[in-house]
């Protein structure tokens, strides 16, 4: 891994510094509201975690699609550079911004919900993982259709269908095959991070050490073979 | 160095889909320090043949060796970074193929100025007109200092000024021992640039040499015009010339005085042409303009296309034959 990509996602991203600061400020015009409405906690933290997924899965999909559309996928690709190397560079670079971009917005959802940050550290931690895992949902959308219009409707239905099975819509039984499915999302733990960091939950966090596993499995071949994908996809 | 030829290709067949064949069985080899024109109308095949080589398509059938690994290509696209300036954008892709050193940014640089974008190269991208950003994506290409280049229709969007570098950058590739492909319309570029030329029709190559030999292949002859007021000659014009057309200058409806344009063919080149004026100025007519054209690669082209060569000159009649404002 040579690393230019990463460092070009983060010089672009810098650069668009409009971009930058709707990212940061969309967020807290629609969370902070919820976080004040009188809404149930269990309710709230749906709509949280429904963002995040939202926010990292389009925030990867849309940029491939339109990087495709202009060539710029392409260029790089004919560089020599590994389809990969470019593909992982890129997904951790934009859950790295996306993460960033949402850690302001944490902060005060957690401060509005408990009036202190010592609960933060969970919701930042599992933050990090559901949105590398958005991040790979939105790049399997954009391996697999042919424009923008695709691309919205593939991520909002990849995006619903992962977090009903994360459990965030409902809660399944522990001994059936949708809890074991919840218990193993790169979803859930942020969902439980945030009941228990923006609501009067209980205290006490344990790693999900699982979920993390699946989501590093997941990363790596994901990005294997969508590399691969990617890369055809741009010659035709 | 690398393995020579860069790229040899033989019975390279290749369809989009289901479709038609878009490249029938094409073979080339491109030579070191060669700089080759893929010329033909649009739908020849050209951008094809030239991703088969760039790897971005892989052949349906036939053999295609690529000597040369991650060739520099300039397509017809010209993606860039919007928000990151010239020689951001520059640097960039200079970094995506492993060059990082101070000397590549100096070559970056220079690359960049040589195509004439040096003051504009803190400007970001977002602001280049079209043209600029053909210079830019050349510079780019070339700022790698490429043993391979693969480019498609390079001299689109360019002014004189930017043909004339491509020209010498080109120049500069095959001195040091670099091949060219150039896939593209513009046969005035393919016959200055090229030192040799595929013709191709119908994703075929029909025909294949330098643009000299195949300009004279063609047995085409020298078109001149003449636009004269007055009376004109009768008879047979002087020993080589044949009258193509004669065309009024102005409506026929128009009051006279009208200026007339004649159309010749000349066997012999402009060998006739003094005796020609003669001819004129002693009929009693006054030449206002006389125009040759010598047959090009444009005129092999329309003659490899089916196209009579009648075509590429009526144009000139037309336009010669246009009443002045």
């Amino acid at each position: 891994m040579k690393g230019a990509v990463w460092r070009l996602q983060w010089a672009v991203a810098l650069r668009r510094r409009r971009l930058l600061w709707w990212n940061l400020l969309v967020p807290a015009l629609l969370l902070v509201p919820v976080a004040l409405s009188g809404a149930a906690s269990v309710h709230k933290t749906v709509v949280f975690t429904l963002f995040v997924a939202f926010f990292g899965a389009y925030g990867s999909c849309i940029p491939l699609i339109r990087d495709g559309d202009s060539g710029w996928s392409e260029k790089v690709l004919l560089t020599g550079y590994g389809a990969r190397s470019w593909l992982i560079e890129r997904l951790l670079a934009s859950t790295v911004l996306d993460w960033v971009q949402l850690i302001p917005v944490s902060l005060v959802l957690v401060w509005l919900a408990r009036g202190r940050l010592a609960d933060a550290a969970p919701v930042l931690a599992t933050l990090a993982m559901a949105l590398l895992f958005a991040n790979l949902l939105g790049t399997v959308v954009a391996a697999l259709v042919r424009s923008l219009a695709e691309a919205a409707l593939g991520c909002a239905i990849v995006c619903l269908v992962a977090l009903h099975l994360a459990g965030v819509f409902r809660t399944p039984a522990a001994d059936t095959w949708a809890g074991t499915a919840a218990r193993i999302s790169p979803f859930r733990p942020l969902l439980e991070a945030w009941r228990r960091g923006a609501s009067a939950g209980p205290e006490g966090w344990i790693p999900p050490l699982l979920a993390l596993a699946v989501a590093a499995v997941f990363f790596v071949s994901a990005a294997g073979l969508l590399g691969r994908r990617m890369a055809e996809k741009q010659a035709v | 160095m690398f393995p020579s030829p860069p790229v040899v290709g033989s019975g390279l067949t290749f369809s989009y889909g289901r479709g038609p064949p878009v490249l029938a069985e094409v073979g080339l080899t491109l030579h070191e320090g060669e700089v080759l024109g893929l010329v033909g109308a649009n739908g020849s095949g050209k951008t094809t043949l030239l991703r088969l080589i760039a790897g971005r398509l892989r052949p349906q059938a036939g053999t295609l060796a690529v000597t040369i690994p991650d060739p520099a290509v300039v397509f017809d696209r010209l993606p860039f970074q919007e928000s990151l300036t010239g020689a951001e954008n520059v640097r960039a892709t200079l970094a995506l193929r492993g060059r990082k050193r101070a000397a590549d940014r100096q070559i970056g640089e220079r690359s960049l100025s040589d195509f004439g974008l040096a003051q504009a190269s803190n400007q970001t991208v977002s602001a280049y007109s079209f043209g600029m950003r053909r210079r830019l994506a050349l510079a780019e290409a070339l700022a790698s200092e490429p043993f391979l280049l693969l480019l498609d229709e390079p001299t689109v969007g360019l002014d004189p000024l930017g043909r004339d570098s491509l020209t010498t950058a080109l120049e500069q590739v095959s001195a040091r021992g670099g091949a060219v492909l150039a896939a593209t319309n513009d046969a005035d570029f393919a016959e200055r640039c090229c030192s040799r030329v595929l013709l191709m029709h119908l994703g075929k190559v029909v025909a294949e040499g330098p643009p000299d030999s195949l300009i004279a292949d063609l047995e085409a002859p020298t078109i001149i015009t003449v636009e004269f007021t007055g009376p004109g000659p009768m008879g047979s014009p002087p020993g080589g010339l044949a009258t193509l057309n004669t065309a009024p200058a102005s409506p026929p409806a128009a009051p006279a005085p009208a200026s007339r344009a004649t159309e010749f063919s000349s066997s012999t080149g402009t060998a006739a042409l003094a005796d020609l004026c003669a001819w004129f100025t002693a009929a009693g007519a006054e030449i206002s303009t006389v125009h040759v054209r010598e047959p090009g690669l444009a005129d092999v082209l329309r003659s490899v296309a089916g196209v009579g060569l009648e075509a590429g000159h009526q144009g000139m009649i037309d336009a010669h034959a246009a009443p002045s404002p």
